[in-house]
Formats: C-alpha cells, structure tokens, sequence
C-alpha cells in the first residue's frame, strides 16, 4: 500500500460477502484507478481475490537464508567455542561432528523460524491500514474495499456509481490525515534496555563463590585453638639450649628479613621501607638501652607486641612464629651489637 | 615424543590377593579428602560418601561360604563416560590422565552419576557438617565440597600436586613412590599401589604387567587406570 | 476452500458463540481458581524447601541420580506434542476436521513446554547457577560443554518453545483484531499491541498464510527432533536397557501417544464447559480415536522390539532390568502401564461405537496420560536400580517434597489453562469461519 498523502481522499465501501471482487477491480482500473490505490479488507482471507501485490523478496528466501545463517551460528556455537577453549573430556572429539550437525540443526529451525515470524511482523504492520478506517462489521463478514483517490469530485462521482452499481452497502469518503507513526519511542527505550543487558551480560563471571569460605584451618588464618592461659610450650625457653650457636642467628636474621625488616629496617636501625607510613618510628634496635635488655624481656615484646600509651606500636607475631623462631630472632638481634 | 615422556599417567593396581577388607582406605580417604559424614539416618538410605569403598560379595552356600572383597574407587577411565555427558564441563580429563571434577563449575545436573558404570560418583545431598571440634581437622588442602555437587576420588590430587612441587624444587625428577594417596599410604597389607605408569620401571607399570591383571567392567570399554590383580583359583 | 462454499452467514453466530467463553464467567471459575492457587503455592513452597535445605530432601540416592523430576520433564515435553502434531501434522495433510481442535492443543504445547521446563530447575544441585547452561561470553572464556547431550537438549527445548509459541501465536493474529474490536476493560490494550495492527487487508492475509505454511512443516520437524533428543539423553548413555537405539523413535511415538490423550481430555473439558457441542461434535473423537490407536499399535510395536532384542540376546546386566520389570519388584506399575495404554486403548477404541463416545475418549485419553508417566518413571528408575556392580543396587520411591512439586506443576499446568482460556479464543475464530 502506497502513502496516503494530503491530495488524497479515501473512498470506503461495504459489501456482501457475494461480491464479485475480480470484476470490481477490473472496473475500477477501466475508470482510472491504480491497483495498489485499492485495498480489500476481509474476514478471511479471500483465495480469489483479485489483486495481490506480491513482495519484493518472497517470504521462503527469507526463510531459507536465515536457515543457512543458523547452520553457521549452530557450526560456530557448537564447534567454535569448543575450539576456543578445548577441554579433553573422556575420549571424544573437541569437534565432533554429530554434535555439530545436531546443534545446527535446531539452530538452523531456530533463526528460520524467528526470522519468518518477524519478517512477517515487520510486512503485517506494514501493510496495516488505520484501525480506526475498518469497519467493525467486517467481523460479521462483510467485505470493505478502501480506495484512495486524488481530491477530484468528478471522478469521485464516477467511482461511487460505479461502486453503487456493482453492490455496495455504504460509501463513506473523508480526507484523511497522515497518520502519525506511534511507539517508536518506546521501541526504542526497550532497544537500548536490551543493549544494556546484554552489554552488562558480557562482564558476567563464570565462576561463583559458593564454596570461598571453607571451614578447614587455612593458611594466614589467625589461630583457632589456643593454649589454656598459663601453659608452657612443651619445648619451652628453659629447656632450649642457652647458647646462641651460628646456625640460631643465622636463621634468626632470616625470619627478621622476613617479619620485622620492614620496620626495623634490614640492619635494624629503624629505617624501615614503611616508616614513612608509620605515626610512631620503630625502636633502632642498635641503641645501647635496647641490646641492654635482657633475651627474656625481648623475647615477650617480640611474642607480645608493644604498646606505648595504650596503643599498640608493634604486633604480636606469637601467631607468625613460633617459640624457638621467635628465640632465634632475638638472638639474631643480640647478636647486632657485636661487631 | 619427548614432550609425552614428560607428563605422568597416575594409574593404581589393587591387589585383590592381598585385600583383606579391613576399610582402613575408606578411613583414611574421609580424613584426607575432608568427606562429609552422612549419619546413620543418610546410610541408610544408601547416601554415606566413600570415596573408596569396599564391596563385599559372598561366593557359595552355607557353610561353604568365602568373602571376596574388592576396593572400588573412581577408575579414572581415559574413555571416561562421565566426562562428556557434563553439560558445564565441571568433569574433565587432565593431562595426567586424571578425572578431574571442578566443584565449582558443578550445577548438579547428575548425569555423570548415572552414566558411571562403576557408581563412583557421589552427590552432596545437603551442606556438609562436622561437630565440633571435627572441623579443626579438616584438610585445607581440599575444598569442602557444599550442597547440590558431585564429587568423587581424586587420586589424592593435592598429594600429586605437593609431590610434584617437591620433587622441582629439589630439582629432580618424581620418583616412584614419592606420591602416595591416602589409601595407598594406609594400607596395612600394601594391597594399594599408585605411581607413573608412563615409566616402565614403576611398581605399578610392573605389576600392571602381571598375568593377574585385569579391569573392572573391562567390556564397557571404558579404559580404566585402576588395574586389579586376581590370581584364577 | 472456495469462496463460495462458505456459508457467511454463519459468522456473526460464531463471532456470538466463540466469543462467549471470554466474555461469561460461572462462580465455579474463581472457585477452580482459587484451589489451583492453593496447590501451586504448596508446590511453589515444597521447591523453596528444597532449594533452602538441599536436593537431599527428594528420596534420590546413589544409583538412582535421576528419577522422577526427569520423568515429570520427559512427560511434559511429551504432552507439548499433541499440540504440534494435531495442529502441525493436521495442517500439513489437510485434514479440515482439526479446524476446532488446533488451538485447544497449541495451548497445551505452549503451556506444557513451561512446565516441562520448570522440571529442569526443580532438578538441579545448585539451581542459582543455572546460567552456566546458557553460552553467554564471560570473563572465564568458558563455554558450556555440546558435546553433553543435555545441551543438545537444552538447546532443542528452547528452540521447541520459541517455535511452538511463534505457531501458537500466527493463527491467533486475526483473532486478536477481532477480539480488539469486540472487548473492552483491562484486556483491550493487551489486544490491540497482540493484535499488531491487523486490519485483515488482502495482503496481511497472504503474508499470514505464507508464514504459516512455511513454519509448519518446520515445526514438525523440530518437534520430531526435541523428543528425538530426549531419548538420546538416555540412548547415548553406557546405563544397562537405556542403551538402545530404538530409544529416539520410542520417544517420539510415546509423545504423540500422551499428547493426544491430553488433546481429548482438553477437548472433552471445554466441550463440556462452554457447550461447544456445535463445533467439537462426536466426529472429532472419533478421529482423534482412530489417531490414538495408531499411537498404541506403533508404541506397543517399538516397546516389544526393545524388550524382545534385550530378552533374545540375555546379557545379564541388561535382563536384570527386564526381569525385575516383567516379574520382579517394578512388574505392578509394569503391567498396570501396560494395562493403561495398551491393553485398554486396544480394547475399546478398536470399537467404532466407543470411538463416537466423548466421555469414553476422553476417559481413555487420561489413563493413556497415567500410564504414560508411570511409563517415563519405570524408563528411569528400574535401569538405574541395577547398575553393573551388583553391589550398588538400589530403589527408589518418590519423597513428600517431590510428590508436592508434582502436584503442584500440575496445578499450575491447568491453572496458565484456565487463565489462557479467558484471554485466547479456545477455538481459533476465523479458522472455523473457513
């Protein structure tokens, strides 16, 4: 159906299902009216009618090419991420044929099928006329036949005898007014929310959290089962040997490396890598009133932390280490002072 | 094919002669892989996990009767029917000939369940749990496996793991009977052998070897790494 | 169709009369309603438990991974036939009597295929990851597994609904502008965005007619696949008496057997109720009879071919299963199927006079549908009792919470039926006008 413009008026009449369409049409043009200036609207559809404006690309091309594009989606689906990110699982192909012809297959009838839906869709609003020109009694099986005809009353005269004679009911006229398309804004608004779905869709993880926490005892876990208050190591201080041989300092300046240069600094001075973060500066650890104090007393700031004024300038590292490493660590640090 | 030579294949020979049906595998198996206890009440709808378990069949009539046992764990098959009927690929087959199962990617659909010939795939049928203080012993190794999963032998996949990280930084090469899994470790009458079946001079590759030798359900054609010997009496 | 063998004048009375339904409601409507309600909210509360505590809570246990949550969904899927194969099948051959019968069935296919799906994820260990089916680009670049024959039949599935919705929908487009015109109220702007602008041109109806002669074919062949698939879930599979490859065609005929005990059910229910006598007439049984007994002779041939190649060829851990099935702990519920949807059908439908009873039809289409889904139970069950190893064997009898979910899909099955039936002309309008 061609645009209805300005210059236009449209001619609707009614008739009985008895109506001999062919040679109302076949009239109609001898008097000067284009078919595709004439539209039947009918309950049924109408095997005979006469004029029938075949499309430009036949419905079953449609169809069969989205057939051939849902074998390649199918083939790309089914094989492509197969290939992308081959798993071995039991003896079977990464691309097994039979499965590339079973996916492809229901993907094929799948974008066959929409796609005619929606080309039909697309072609049916297309060709919809105005709901408000239809005739209600058209549901009660009656035919209208719609014309559009250039402003011109004497050949509208003509095409209303002409209607009159051939049987028609009622002949209506009126000018129309261009419709308006309608919903395309909303169309749009839920075009642009599918987007954003399916953009926010890409950024999905494929991996879950269900089993992140886990009940068993994980490393850098702080400790679950304490000792009783009061009890001792079994292998306690007084049972360890009480001179500090090389191999103790040696793996004592190893465990200072790794837990308390960062403060203390590699030679213990205090100038640690973080000091600059740190609001209270760390003990140099050469200063004569620290290697003054006694291995015991060392040994519990170093198991218990420090604290100055009720806040805790040094942490624990009861947990890190353990007692003969702690006891390490602070021969290492008595041996600093000697040359 | 050097690259091949360099990659394992983790089999295990169950020696039948030698079993004895004690279960201490069994045992060993839930403490290592953190299995979960089902209860009496779970048992007795036939859902207790194992992992390995030890099936009993009595052959004659009484009082002639004998016991046969026979310790029934994944068989890791290299054609494993599990393996491909996974629609999320949470069952999959490893380099080393492994049957690995990814929990995580798991939804549940149990269909490696019912495609295993050898039922042995087990499904979390609730969130596991352990009284106190049970959970101070779990393995943090092991993932503890939550509701609504499968899960199966593993080999002892994080022995292999430690093992093999052992061995590279001491800068050697895996020796036979470095990686032992749980059962393997426990078993009094060393019925359990695990190791590399790509080298030839492995316990497992010679008694793999063995005339005993034989696979379970071996007509299914499923490709078994578990070998079982028997001697034909 | 001539045109002129049309009798035109008939229409406004059909307009009246098919239009009826839509427009008056008994009181006994709300009441339906409102039980329905009732039973689909304790299936819908049965599932949270479930998803809450675990899958645990059904009676499943190792062997027995699958049991009747599949069977539900092999039913279901099986009753979505009816609807493609009377409309689809029917339309392909021409036969003008299923004019009245498509659109009750289309209904039916569209509504079982959600309840089909619903089992899926009443099936599933952790059901809040079901995504992971869906082959949706993410971080991980992984893809789910085709190879796995339940992604083939995830993606059969989908494309059936799709495809079964666009063939429920095309016919109903001139239906809905009729509707538009004819009701008012709350339904009217539902109408006038379903009815796409249709204003019934020639060339609407062209484009109409082309489609639907286009898709119908394709459908019936989707729908031959979809079941097809279904079976091969179990076919492909290693488990003893699954492993057949007569399991694809058995699938497919079991379908279209169950679907049309459905289809005269529908029939019967809406005949009754909105005294449809005029346009549902003794005939339609009778065809829709004779249908039937195709389906019991082709069922019955493949299910003896299946049962006489395992029995014929006696490997142990398949007769296991046929044993337990013919004598052993399953042969109640065996003979009882067998009693329900063979023996029975066979018994009366052969009969032309029964075949013109509604009622009998219709009886005889619910016990074919009771027999149907003990039979999709008795596929899965005893095979997976007898697994190789003797040792594991098992059974199974469905748990409280599994038997509510049942109930429960099937109360929410009739009651989209009974919301649809108020919403969509039971009988396609301008199809019967033709």
């Amino acid at each position: 159906m061609r645009p209805v413009t300005e210059h236009e008026m449209t001619v609707r009449a009614l008739f009985k299902p008895s109506v001999y369409l062919e040679s109302l049409v076949a009239k109609l043009r001898d008097a000067g009216v284009p078919e595709d200036a004439v539209e039947i609207l009918s309950p049924l559809p109408l095997h005979k009618a006469a004029l029938l404006r075949p499309a430009r690309v036949p419905l079953h091309v449609i169809t069969i090419i989205a057939g051939v594009v849902g074998i390649s989606l199918g083939v790309m689906v089914a094989g492509g991420t197969a290939l992308l990110y081959p798993i071995v699982t039991g003896e079977k192909p990464i691309v097994a044929p039979p499965v590339l012809g079973i996916i492809a297959f229901e993907t094929m009838m799948l974008v066959a099928i929409v796609t005619t839906f929606v080309t039909m869709l697309v072609r049916i609003r297309s060709e919809s006329r105005n709901a408000a020109e239809r005739d209600p009694r058209i549901d009660d099986g009656f035919i209208e036949v719609i014309l559009s005809l250039p402003t011109d009353s004497a050949r509208f005269e003509m095409v209303r005898d002409l209607l009159q004679q051939t049987g028609a009911l009622e002949i209506r006229h009126r000018h129309p007014t261009p419709s308006v398309p309608h919903g395309a804004e909303r169309e749009g608004r839920v075009t642009a929310a599918v987007l954003v779905a399916a953009w926010s869709l890409c950024g999905m993880q494929a991996c879950s959290r269900d089993m992140q926490e886990q009940p068993s005892y994980q490393p850098q876990e702080a400790p679950r089962l304490h000792s009783p208050v009061g009890s001792v190591p079994r292998e306690s201080r007084s049972v360890l040997k009480s001179l500090p041989t090389q191999q103790l300092v040696d793996e004592g300046a190893g465990l200072f490396r790794i837990n308390c240069s960062h403060c203390h600094g590699m030679d213990g001075t205090g100038n640690g890598l973080v000091i600059a973060y740190l609001k209270e500066k760390p003990t140099d650890l050469l200063a004569p009133d620290v290697q003054a104090l006694s291995e015991a007393a060392l040994y519990d700031t170093v198991t218990y932390g420090r604290s100055v004024d009720g806040r805790d300038v040094m942490p624990p590292f009861k947990g890190e280490m353990s007692a003969e490493e702690r006891r390490s660590v602070v021969m290492y640090v008595k041996s600093l002072s000697q040359p | 094919m050097s690259e091949e030579k360099k990659t394992h294949k983790w089999e295990m020979v169950i020696d039948l002669d030698r079993c004895t049906g004690c279960e201490a595998c069994v045992v060993a198996c839930h403490a290592e892989n953190n299995v979960r206890i089902s209860g009496e009440d779970e048992a007795a709808q036939g859902r207790a996990i194992n992992w390995i378990r030890i099936e009993r069949y009595w052959e004659g009539e009484y009082p002639d009767v004998r016991t046969r046992f026979m310790p029934v764990l994944c068989q890791h098959c290299d054609d494993a029917p599990c393996e491909p009927v996974c629609p999320v690929y949470a069952s999959y087959h490893t380099p080393e000939g492994l049957n690995a199962q990814v929990y995580n990617r798991c939804i549940g659909v149990r269909y490696c369940g019912n495609n295993c010939p050898y039922t042995a795939r087990q499904f979390n049928w609730f969130d596991p749990h352990w009284d106190e203080p049970l959970a101070e012993q779990l393995n943090p190794d092991v993932t503890v496996r939550q509701n609504g999963i499968m899960e199966k032998c593993t080999f002892c996949v994080q022995r292999i793991r430690q093992g093999k990280e052992r061995a590279e930084k001491e800068g050697r090469p895996v020796r036979d009977g470095d990686i032992t899994p749980a059962c393997v470790q426990t078993c009094p009458t060393s019925a359990l052998v695990f190791g590399d079946r790509r080298d030839p001079d492995s316990r497992v590759s010679k008694l793999a070897r063995q005339d005993r030798a034989f696979h379970l359900l071996e007509s299914v054609g499923t490709h078994p790494a578990v070998t079982y010997l028997k001697r034909l009496t | 169709m001539e045109q002129e063998d049309r009798h035109w004048e008939r229409i406004p009375k059909i307009n009246h009369e098919l239009l009826a339904p839509l427009l008056v409601t008994h009181w006994t409507y709300f009441l339906l309603i409102g039980v329905l309600a009732c039973l689909v909210a304790a299936g819908a509360g049965a599932w949270t438990y479930q998803v809450q505590t675990g899958i645990g809570q059904t009676n499943l246990h190792p062997p027995i991974f699958w049991a009747v949550y599949i069977a539900s969904f092999i039913f279901w899927v099986g009753a979505s036939h009816s609807g493609t194969f009377i409309s689809g099948v029917l339309r392909l051959t021409k036969a003008e009597w299923r004019r009245p019968v498509t659109r009750i069935a289309e209904l039916m296919t569209f509504i079982s295929l959600i309840i089909a799906t619903l089992f899926v994820f009443y099936h599933l260990g952790r059901v809040w990851r079901w995504y992971y089916l869906i082959p949706y680009p993410n971080q991980r670049e992984m893809w789910p597994n085709f190879r796995s024959p339940l992604m083939w039949d995830a993606t059969a599935v989908f494309t059936y609904a799709t495809a079964s919705t666009i063939y429920l929908y095309l016919p109903l487009i001139p239906d809905f502008a009729l509707l538009r015109e004819r009701i008012g109220g709350w339904r009217k702007p539902l109408y006038r965005v379903l009815s796409l602008g249709w204003t019934g041109t020639q060339n609407q109806w062209q484009i109409l007619e082309t489609a639907m002669r286009i898709i119908t074919p394709l459908i019936v062949m989707v729908m031959i696949s979809v079941h097809s698939i279904v079976g091969w879930d179990f076919g492909v599979s290693l488990v003893p008496a699954w492993h057949s490859t007569i399991f694809a065609p058995y699938f497919v005929v079991g379908a279209v057997h169950s679907g049309m005990g459905l289809v005269a059910i529908g029939l019967y229910v809406l005949r009754k109720i909105y005294r449809l006598d005029d346009y549902i007439t003794p005939e339609h049984f009778d065809k829709l009879a004779k249908l039937m007994l195709v389906t019991t002779l082709s069922l019955a041939y493949l299910y003896f071919a299946e049962l006489l190649t395992i029995w014929y060829a006696n490997i142990p851990d398949h007769m296991w299963v046929v044993d337990a099935l013919l004598t052993g702990p399953f042969a109640v519920p065996f003979w009882f199927m067998a009693t329900c949807i063979y023996i029975l059908p066979l018994a009366t439908l052969t009969n032309p006079a029964f075949r013109q009873w509604p009622l009998g039809v219709m009886i005889i289409g619910v016990l074919i549908n009771i027999g149907m889904y003990i039979e999709r139970v008795l596929i899965l069950v005893p095979p997976l009792s007898y697994p190789r190893l003797p040792f594991n064997w098992g059974s199974y009898f469905p748990s409280w919470v599994e038997m509510t979910i049942i109930v429960g899909s099937l109360a929410l099955a009739v009651l989209l039926y009974a919301l649809a039936v108020k919403i969509v002309p039971v009988i396609s309008i301008w199809e019967e006008k033709e």
